[in-house]
């Protein structure tokens, strides 16, 4: 399953960055450019061979590792998207994680005292906080905690590999924004697949052997509800891996959803090329593996 | 109140909480100790809430009203949590209905049998081990060893409701409760897992409240009878008592329900058949993958049938035995491999759109073969729209006439399935397929999703009009009862292959075929008496 | 018979004061949301100005005003784009199903690729960063989800007995896709359809926050955020007040949504 998509993302990813106005050979020159400038640095970029050549070369190259360099600097494309991407995946993973710790027993909970005063507490909770656009709540955490309170620092990126402390307390206020608003998501999906377990035969019959409330929601609902809560964790996981662009703007933190909105600004098209076929693929692979460890939870799906 | 006394009910009354709705309207009966007790009745008669009462897990929409249910003389609505856990399992036992779902699927069947065990015994490990590979051979699981690391989802229905009986066997309950235990599965297995309940229960004395829609399965196996009517109990005995001379009006009802054999007809069997498949082959194709093709699974090996002018054909069999598919084939809804169908005489495909003209289809259930955005009126007119020769008012004449015709009146013309019940909607079915005045009905388990009563008299509405138009109808069904009481012959299959096939009498009073013989034997042979009860006379497999 | 829910209600108040802003907005505005003033720049809320000004005096509220147009008309596009092209492209990819099928899914499947807005960035580098350019982007990036839902309630609707019913019949097969098989998606498509506004809502924002949507001077309520945001120290509400708009208005969707899914869900039907 995962391999013609692989192949069709990279297509699509090529035919966009095609389908760009304007000429990159003219732009990579700049204003100033002679028409022999232009066709011969065509030539140099292989755009005078048709679509399927330039496909067939530019995926060679890919899968060789080289993806071009970037038309602003010059730097090597690759290496710019990897490390861009640590920085957000750090961010992301340690933020999906807080989230389902928090959410799913929260959500697991709601589902077994449904229409309590906890039920609707928690999924009136959740409703509100997943309705809060992430970049406000970002904006107005940093407003509280950064400038009003002084707490955390506001500006700039301490990577953790540099300074552990320092790198931690850069993370706390985009790691707390990602789950305030994910547990939201989470806590409602945990509980809507947890109540839809709990309507079924068995657990009446786990109830009627005489097992107490918490073996049948922990051992018998808990394990059965958790496969589509799964995958909607492999999905965020993955949506994030490409989506935090707003969050990094609003903490300055150079992630890629960052590099991507500059090389937009910019037209770099390498970049965007890049940074698109990278997420495009970790998302693919995300995915995957979320599929591929399924069956721990619902024996009855087998992996292939 | 005899001390052989294990449960009690004294006027239970139960309601839905929000609506005030009453669904159990005060009902007492006692079961003795070592007992099989019957409960009996119809959808919404309230008998499956009635028995979730007996260990408190009603549904928390539900609320009890009134009444007093104890066992061994403690009252179980007064219990605490604690000491309801301690009856629920070891003291009383519960089997449910759905094979399919009372088993945890993300458990192995070994967890989920010793789980039992851990919490009511106090028996080691080893010996856990040893009292499970025990029950799961006593219940005919040829493997238990491997049972053990096993899966739900790898075994069939009827084995899954082994595993239940074993489950709850297992703790050697006083009182098991099964409620429609056998109901999902087909009739041949039904036999064979009521069997296996009764005896279990009767070698460790424990007491069985057997509950079901199926009056002759319970009246089988139960020495005494309730018969439940929309939340009250209104007659309970016996059981001989209680068949041989019902006293309400609704036992009689379900009584004189139960299908019986019709006269045998004479039909004029010389002319050519209106319906001819030959030699029929239909394979699946199996789950394509991008490196390997799966083997297509043969469905039907070379199935022929005729079907005369104006004759009713029973084709019989268990899940599996390709009968739907050789339906669904005529119909033209499966693409047959092999073979050919004809259709008075020429090649069905020659003539497609005569053949839709003249062969509908009655489908199974009626919850899911009427489009719910359409009205009734709607529906049966759609029917209509490809007759030519008809214009709009006449073919809304002719749908009112037909809807008529199935007992509903012009007031339904308007409204939409949901709001119609089950046997409704089946009229309604049975309506659109019988107004285009086909030569051939298709009917695939046309009453299978029924209550008795209405089963019985859509049955009858059935008849008459295949009396009135004498269309020629294949007539699918698993329930031999009901072929018992429709078909002029019989056709019995068994994986995707006809065994056995002969006028109905001849099968159903010399049957060939030891699969035939085991089908019959899960249905009864009826002697109604003039006081509007019946005999049941079992067909035992070596009788046959 | 039906009643309204709660969140029903909450979420129909909430949209509709979203919807009546914006009407309003198109005939009045307490002051030109455009103009200028030097006199009254970065004024705190007031009698006069009842949710403050921004840095160039501009008044937030008629701005905000005229902010509800773009995301209500963006929003609306947006999912009339997808919905459309989304419930064509499933319902016949779900009906021919073999190798039509197989194509058209692949390429579904490989755009779902993309993750979360990512591909409207994408796409927003080839029409360029305006109103339009976002409405195709964002559509185009919408357009699988749909056609995946619809798809998939086409491949359940197939193997319902009334569509098996219409065939024995002898009716065409697109008079089953339009007669029985569409009638019967359109509660899916109404509870997706219902979120993907609320989608694009929130991307609009995001991508006018990005600088990447509506260029200024055009209010949005992403651009003004942007806009006030080097200023919040000293003017909380211009990072308030454009932020509870995206919000409240989120959260009037995503109620009405669970309303809606209460309601057309099948499998809630019949329980009351």
């Amino acid at each position: 399953m995962a391999l013609p998509t692989i192949v069709l993302v990279s297509i699509t990813v090529f035919a966009l960055i095609r389908f760009i106005p304007g000429d990159p050979a003219a732009l990579m020159l700049g204003d100033m450019a002679q028409p022999e400038q232009i066709t011969a640095m065509r030539t140099e970029l292989g755009l005078d061979k048709s679509m399927p050549q330039q496909f067939v070369i530019w995926a060679g190259n890919v899968l060789q590792g080289d993806f071009g360099r970037s038309i602003v600097n010059d730097e090597e494309v690759l290496p710019l998207v990897v490390s861009r991407f640590m920085v957000s995946a750090e961010i992301v993973v340690i933020a999906v994680l807080l989230a389902s710790l928090i959410a799913v027993p929260a959500g697991v909970i709601a589902a077994w005292r449904q229409n309590s005063a906890t039920d609707l507490a928690l999924v009136g909770t959740a409703t509100v906080l997943l309705s809060i656009p992430t970049f406000w709540l970002g904006l107005l955490l940093l407003l509280l905690f950064g400038l009003k309170l002084g707490w955390l620092p506001v500006l700039g990126y301490v990577s953790i590999g540099d300074n552990v402390v320092g790198g931690l307390l850069y993370l706390v206020l985009p790691v707390m924004t990602l789950v305030i608003h994910e547990a939201g998501v989470l806590i409602r999906m945990a509980r809507a697949s947890t109540l839809e377990v709990l309507r079924l035969d068995y657990i009446t019959h786990a109830r009627a052997k005489g097992l107490s409330e918490s073996a049948v929601l922990w051992r018998h609902a808990f394990k059965n509800a958790f496969g589509p809560t799964w995958t909607m964790i492999g999905l965020i996981l993955g949506n994030l891996l490409g989506g935090i662009a707003v969050i990094e703007t609003v903490f300055t933190i150079p992630g890629l959803g960052r590099l991507m909105v500059d090389s937009i600004f910019a037209r770099d098209y390498p970049v965007i090329q890049g940074c698109l076929l990278f997420v495009a693929l970790s998302y693919v692979l995300v995915n995957l593996l979320v599929d591929l460890l399924y069956p721990l939870f619902d024996p009855r799906v087998v992996a292939e | 109140m005899t001390d052989n006394t294990l449960l009690s009910v004294r006027g239970l009354s139960l309601e839905v909480a929000h609506t005030g709705l009453e669904v159990v309207k005060g009902i007492s009966f006692d079961i003795a100790a070592g007992e099989i007790f019957g409960i009996v009745g119809e959808s919404g008669s309230g008998k499956t809430l009635a028995t979730r009462a007996l260990i408190s897990l009603l549904p928390p929409a539900i609320k009890v009203t009134g009444g007093a249910v104890s066992y061994k003389g403690q009252d179980v609505l007064k219990m605490k949590d604690r000491d309801l856990r301690r009856l629920r399992g070891a003291e009383v036992g519960v089997v449910f209905q759905e094979p399919m779902t009372s088993l945890n699927p993300s458990m192995t069947i070994g967890r989920q049998l010793e789980e039992g065990l851990i919490l009511h015994t106090k028996f080691s490990p080893e010996e856990r081990r040893a009292r499970i590979l025990d029950m799961l051979k006593r219940v005919g699981i040829r493997e238990p060893e491997g049972a053990l690391a096993a899966y739900p989802h790898e075994f069939s229905g009827g084995m899954r409701q082994r595993i239940m009986l074993a489950s709850v066997m297992l703790l050697k309950p006083a009182l098991l409760i099964a409620d429609e235990p056998t109901t999902a599965l087909d009739a041949v297995i039904q036999r064979d897992v009521m069997e296996l309940m009764v005896e279990l229960t009767r070698a460790e004395g424990t007491a069985v409240l057997l509950i079901s829609h199926d009056l002759p399965m319970v009246a089988r196996y139960t020495s005494r009878i309730v018969v439940m009517e929309k939340g009250a109990i209104v007659e309970q005995g016996r059981t001989e008592d209680l068949l041989d001379a019902p006293q309400h009006p609704y036992t009689k009802k379900l009584l004189s329900s139960l299908p019986f054999r019709g006269e045998a007809r004479a039909l004029d069997m010389s002319k050519q058949p209106m319906v001819s498949a030959q030699n029929i082959v239909v394979d699946y194709a199996g789950r394509k993958s991008l490196l390997k093709k799966a083997k297509p699974k043969r469905a039907l090996h070379g199935v022929s049938i005729d079907i005369h002018e104006g004759e009713v054909v029973a084709l019989v069999g268990g899940s599996g035995s390709g009968k739907t598919t050789l339906g669904r084939t005529i119909a033209g809804l499966v693409k047959e491999n092999e073979g050919q169908i004809r259709f008075q005489g020429r090649a069905r495909d020659e003539d497609w759109q005569d053949y839709r003209m003249n062969c509908q289809m009655v489908f199974q259930d009626p919850y899911s073969s009427l489009d719910p955005r359409m009205t009734i009126l709607a529906l049966v007119e759609e029917a209509l729209r490809l007759v030519p020769d008809l214009d709009g008012a006449a073919k809304r004449k002719r749908a009112l006439e037909t809807l008529e015709e199935v007992g509903l009146n012009a007031d339904y013309a308007s409204r939409y399935p949901h709001e119609l019940s089950g046997g409704q909607r089946q009229r309604v079915a049975i309506a659109r397929a019988i107004a285009r005045r086909p030569r051939f009905l298709i009917a695939d388990e046309p009453v299978s999703a029924l209550d008795v009563t209405v089963r019985a008299q859509v049955l009858d509405l059935f008849s008459d009009l295949q009396k009135r138009y004498g269309f020629s109808c294949l007539f699918i069904s698993h329930d031999l009862g009901v072929v018992e009481q429709v078909a002029d012959r019989v056709v019995v299959m068994q994986d995707g292959r006809i065994i056995e096939e002969g006028d109905r009498d001849a099968i159903f009073d010399n049957p060939q075929q030891d699969y035939t013989r085991r089908l019959l034997s899960a249905i009864p042979a009826l002697d109604q008496n003039e006081r509007g009860g019946v005999t049941l006379k079992w067909r035992l497999e070596k009788d046959i | 018979m039906k009643k309204i829910s709660l969140n029903g209600l909450i979420g129909g108040i909430l949209i509709a004061v979203l919807l009546a802003s914006a009407a309003l907005g198109l005939v009045w505005t307490p002051f030109d949301p455009m103009k200028l003033s030097f006199t009254a720049r970065l004024a705190a809320p007031s009698a006069l100005h009842l949710l403050g000004t921004d840095e160039f005096g501009r008044d937030v509220l008629s701005r905000l005003m005229v902010g509800a147009q773009a995301s209500v008309w963006i929003g609306f596009l947006t999912v009339s784009f997808a919905t459309i092209f989304g419930t064509l492209i499933g319902l016949v990819s779900g009906y021919a199903r073999g190798w039509i099928d197989g194509v058209i899914m692949a390429i579904n499947n490989a755009l779902l690729a993309f993750p979360g807005i990512l591909l409207a960035l994408g796409l927003l580098a080839v029409f360029g960063a305006n109103q339009y350019g976002i409405i195709f982007a964002l559509g185009i990036a919408y357009t699988p989800s749909m056609a995946r839902v619809v798809r998939g309630a086409v491949l359940s609707l197939r193997e319902r007995e009334f569509i098996e019913a219409s065939r024995v019949m002898g009716n065409g097969e697109l008079f089953t896709l339009f007669r029985h098989v569409l009638p019967n998606c359109l509660a899916p498509i109404t509870v997706l359809a219902t979120s993907m506004f609320g989608w694009a809502i929130l991307s609009e924002s995001a991508l006018s926050f990005l600088g990447l949507g509506v260029p200024p001077p055009a209010p949005t309520w992403g651009n003004m955020l942007a806009a006030g945001r080097p200023f919040i120290q000293q003017a909380v509400w211009l990072g308030l007040f454009p932020g509870i708009c995206i919000a409240l208005t989120l959260l009037g969707i995503n109620l009405l949504g669970d309303a809606l899914r209460d309601r057309l869900d099948p499998r809630m039907r019949g329980l009351k």
